[in-house]
């Protein structure tokens, strides 16, 4: 993934922070969170041990009455009939929770060996009804009645399950018995019963809608219920109603883990619509086993801590906002000027030149923003300069080449011959080592049938030596017809280029007069390089001319001639120190020995070949290396009176 | 390579100027320089020592040229010494030096100095 700058400091930076932060805060809420839970489900969970040991002891007192009871009997065996009826309905009097009592005896303690049991009952009108159980064909030590059978088998006190009393009142009820015994036989037993459904005004009298109780007796069977309905019946009934199998099994692990101490259970629940999950606190009923259980949605348990949650989850993430809020502007205030700067070197890359990046206060970026606008205007600046610099080199170059074209129109061409009769041809080449040199050429026909040829090199090159250079080859021009010798036209030209001469500029020269019809030669040297006479069978001679100095630095100085006497086809050649000393990248000259040999393979061509091979030699020997020097060469071949 | 000169000014009716690598058209206008300094001394003799001297162009005799013109003005002289074959044969084939003013080695210039210097002193007399 490619980010900018700001993508970087927040993904490596802000994220990280973002992240732990929200990742610490995120755990301490979840922790309270959960702390929360935990007290909500103790809280709970107390409630449900409370109520258990509240109905525990009331069940225990009323229990007490029976106990007391038998403990009576036991005391005095003789007592009368007639004063068994007292004591039930005392009994029944006692406590509000007792609906019924009894006292009954053991057929096999009776008198008459018949059964004989009191029972006192409340009415619906609040009274009392009494009456004895056993004569009325109520077989009580038949095997299903517990609260007979039950004490007996235990040796002492014991609740029933729930069942239905349907002798007296048919009501759900639970019965606690207490056996009286005589000299260790039991003689019967003493009974209180509790009516189940009335249980919740005597009992449970903070039952909420929220929280539905239960109790569940050891056999299974509701001893309680939030619907009346349900009281007696069997937990597998209620499941198999419902069509919630986990009904029953829950019931009974509530009734397996109840005696280990209290606690809470889960599951869906079954009498609202939406079936909420909800939490099952229990507790041990101590006295008769059962279980008392306590059905609470778990949003009304949980209620509270979850709005805890989502104010806390909602503190978390608006700090987080405002975290990320903030980190976004900052960056954006930080980078902008660097995206400024960017945007603003992509356009002077692109040429536009015209940046000024605003550049508030004094820190890093400020500055380089103001160091690079300064830098972008010292580029324009430099950038006209340039164009300036530029254009006057071009008029300079310009003027250079006009005067080169100027210079080189002032020589004669470069290849000439006689055309009428044949006698001889010239060739010269010539390359100035800048635009313009101080080299030059000449030749000219006179009237008396003399072919005159110079060849010039002015002291230095470029412009100063070009100067001086036509004003040599102007008196030149105009002297050479007049004067009779080469010798002559020296001296001349001599005194004239010595006056007003104070930078001392100076030419050296060699001059030839050739008589076309005699191939008589005169020669006379101002200071320049010797003439090569090149023989048709390549015999090569230098000519002796007795030097004079060069022309313009001593005044009224005499120039000796030389006089030869060509062959038909030889050839002379003239160059200046341009051709000798030619350097090649060793800073070797190219010297006259390698001037001989290219002469000698051109011996025999015409001027215009002669001239272009000791040239093209020249050019190869140097072979690119910088041109120290004009270059100037020029072949006459002779071939005689009449060719 | 360019050029190296060391102006000697030790025996103040001469300057003695010592010339080292190429004089030629680059490094001729610092040799012009230096004589004008030279010059504004008013020697009685400028001599260059050219033992160290390489190659010499045009541009280069021109400068020497322009020394010698100069002093002749003034009535001075240019000598020079130890002048190397390969710059000898440039001026040779130039021509345009007075024998008397070139010298083989130091001790026959250090006489013509003295010389110089006797005669001077003489006519100041």
């Amino acid at each position: 993934m490619r980010l900018n700058l700001r993508g970087k400091i927040l993904a490596y930076v802000a994220l990280p922070v973002v992240l732990i932060l929200g990742g610490a805060e995120l755990y301490r809420v979840l922790q309270l969170y959960d702390g929360l839970k935990q007290a909500r489900i103790r809280d709970e969970t107390e409630r449900a041990t409370r109520e258990a040991s509240e109905l525990d002891a009331r069940l225990r007192e009323v229990a007490r009455i029976a106990k007391d009871t038998a403990m009576f009997l036991e005391l005095n065996p003789g007592i009368e009939r007639a004063r068994l009826f007292d004591l039930v309905r005392n009994n029944v009097r006692a406590d509000p929770l007792v609906y019924g009592a009894a006292i009954a005896f053991s057929p096999s303690a009776t008198p008459d060996g018949r059964r004989f049991a009191p029972y006192a009952s409340r009415t619906a009108d609040g009274g009392l009804r009494t009456m004895d159980i056993g004569s009325q064909g109520y077989d009580y030590t038949a095997p299903q009645w517990q609260w007979w059978h039950r004490p007996l088998e235990r040796r002492g006190g014991a609740w029933t399950d729930a069942y239905l009393d349907e002798g007296a009142g048919n009501i759900m009820m639970a019965t606690f018995s207490a056996p009286f015994p005589q000299q260790g036989v039991p003689l019967g037993v003493v009974t209180v019963d509790v009516a189940l459904p009335n249980l919740r005004k005597q009992v449970f009298d903070v039952e909420a809608e929220q929280h539905k109780m239960f109790v569940i007796g050891a056999d299974e069977r509701m001893v309680f219920a939030h619907d009346s309905a349900d009281i007696g019946t069997p937990l597998e009934a209620i499941a198999q109603k419902l069509g919630r199998p986990d009904i029953l099994e829950l019931g009974r692990r509530m009734l397996r883990m109840a005696p280990r101490g209290a606690g809470h259970t889960a599951a869906r629940g079954w009498d609202s619509p939406q079936q909420e999950e909800q939490l099952m606190f229990y507790a041990q009923v101590e006295s008769p086993k059962w279980v008392l259980g306590l059905r609470v949605d778990e949003s009304a348990v949980f209620g509270a801590a979850h709005a805890q949650l989502r104010r806390a989850a909602f503190a978390i993430s608006a700090a987080l906002f405002v975290i990320i809020v903030g980190l976004v502007s900052v960056t954006r205030r930080v980078t902008e000027p660097i995206a400024r700067l960017d945007a603003a070197a992509r356009r002077v890359a692109a040429g536009d030149m015209a940046v000024a990046l605003p550049a508030e206060g004094d820190d890093e970026i400020a500055r380089l923003s103001r160091t690079f606008t300064d830098m972008a205007r010292a580029l324009v600046e430099r950038e006209q300069a340039l164009v300036a610099e530029t254009a006057a080199r071009e008029k300079i170059e310009t003027e250079l080449a006009l005067a080169k074209e100027l210079q080189r129109s002032m020589l004669p061409p470069s290849e000439a011959h006689d055309a009428a009769f044949g006698r001889y041809d010239v060739a010269a080449a010539l390359e100035p080592a800048r635009a313009v040199g101080g080299d030059f050429f000449d030749y000219v026909v006179t009237a008396d049938g003399r072919l005159i040829f110079v060849v010039a090199d002015v002291s230095d090159k470029g412009v100063p030596a070009a100067l001086f250079m036509v004003r040599a080859h102007t008196l030149m021009r105009s002297l050479a017809p007049r004067l009779a010798s080469p010798s002559e036209l020296l001296a001349a030209m001599n005194d004239a280029l010595c006056a007003d001469n104070e930078r001392c500029m100076f030419v050296t020269l060699v001059c030839g007069a050739l008589e076309l019809a005699s191939g008589r030669l005169a020669l006379a040297s101002a200071g320049h390089e010797p003439c090569l006479r090149v023989r048709r069978d390549g015999a090569l001679v230098w000519l002796d001319v007795d030097n004079g100095p060069a022309l313009g630095l001593i005044e009224a100085t005499p120039y000796p001639l030389a006089e030869h006497r060509l062959e038909p086809g030889d050839a002379l050649i003239l160059y200046t120190d341009g051709i000798t000393e030619a350097f090649d990248a060793q800073k070797r000259a190219f010297g006259r020995e390698r001037l001989e040999a290219a002469a000698r393979d051109q011996a025999q061509a015409a001027a215009l070949e002669l001239c272009a091979g000791v040239f093209a030699s020249v050019r190869s020997f140097v072979a690119g290396a910088e041109q120290s020097d004009d270059i100037t060469l020029l072949v006459v071949r002779w071939h005689g009176a009449r060719a | 390579m360019s050029l190296t000169i060391d102006v000697d000014a030790s025996q103040p009716p001469f300057q003695r100027l010592s010339l080292g690598g190429r004089l030629d058209t680059t490094t001729a206008p610092a040799l012009e320089k230096k004589v004008d300094e030279v010059l504004a001394a008013k020697p009685l003799a400028v001599v260059f020592d050219l033992a160290a001297l390489e190659y010499i162009s045009s541009a280069g005799l021109r400068a020497i040229f322009r020394t010698q013109k100069a002093m002749h003005t003034a009535n001075g002289e240019v000598l020079m010494v130890n002048m190397q074959p390969a710059v000898q044969k440039v001026f040779d084939i130039v021509k345009a030096l007075p024998l008397k003013s070139v010298f083989r080695s130091i001790e026959e210039l250090d006489d013509y100095l003295d010389a110089m210097q006797r005669k001077a002193r003489e006519e100041n007399r």
